[in-house]
């Protein structure tokens, strides 16, 4: 994943960035579209804030706030995922249900 | 504040990383039920005087969901059905610098969704764990 791909966007229109909540100038201003090739994984900066770009459930794709990856954060705080056995001694006794 | 397994075994604590918090609840408007109920959790869970309600994540789960090594509380704390505990937070057994062990808050959200658009609170998991959605 390329973190350094960013884009100030100062007007934003097209499917995916308007289901981000993004729209056009309105009122007496003509709407403004700034087309942006853009793939999965890669980052924008819109007035300030850092957006991911991710796949949307209908074939194309949104912005959303980020989530750091786990990886990440283990790398910066020396961390690591414990191990299976770690896990299975704590979990033997723990349900699971049907969600996730 | 320490979930103690059971046996001799040590106790393990529950840790909420800033990094987290501020992408997974914060997110969420100060006024919202969603973030009260997030705050009113942790601040349960950190007290460390409730019996806590553990259910297992699944490392194959619906939606292509793959959640190994990861436990859930749903909230508010103490209820089960998706219309009393809307919420839930997942979390990741870790093994820190001191090789004791915690698990660490990695997602907070919805269970279900009303907006299909909204990503449940497994699929942010597994963004976290694997980069991606599934």
């Amino acid at each position: 994943m390329e973190e350094t791909a960013q884009a100030a966007l100062l007007a934003v229109s097209g499917a995916g960035l308007v289901s981000a909540g993004l729209r056009g100038y309105h009122g007496s201003m003509a709407t403004a579209v700034k087309r942006l090739d853009l793939a999965v994984g890669e980052f924008v900066e819109i007035a300030g804030r850092r957006y991911e770009v991710v796949p949307d459930r209908e074939g194309g794709v949104t912005i959303e706030p980020p989530i750091t990856p786990v990886a990440q954060l283990h790398a910066r705080r020396g961390t690591k995922p414990a191990s299976t056995e770690d896990f299975e001694r704590l979990s033997a006794d723990v349900p699971h249900d049907d969600e996730g | 504040m320490p979930d103690t397994p059971a046996g001799s075994l040590p106790p393990v604590s529950i840790e909420f990383g800033s990094v987290e918090w501020r992408e997974e609840v914060e997110r969420y408007d100060p006024r919202s039920p969603a973030r009260a109920q997030a705050q009113s959790a942790r601040k349960t869970i950190e007290a460390d005087t409730t019996k806590l309600d553990w259910k297992r994540c699944k490392a194959d789960g619906p939606g292509g969901t793959k959640l190994p090594g990861a436990r859930k509380l749903y909230v508010p704390l103490g209820r089960q059905s998706a219309s009393q505990a809307p919420y839930g937070f997942v979390f990741q057994l870790i093994q820190k610098p001191d090789d004791s062990l915690a698990w660490s808050m990695i997602a907070f959200g919805e269970r279900h969704p009303a907006d299909e658009r909204t990503r449940n609170i497994y699929e942010r998991a597994h963004k976290r764990l694997h980069g991606r959605y599934p």
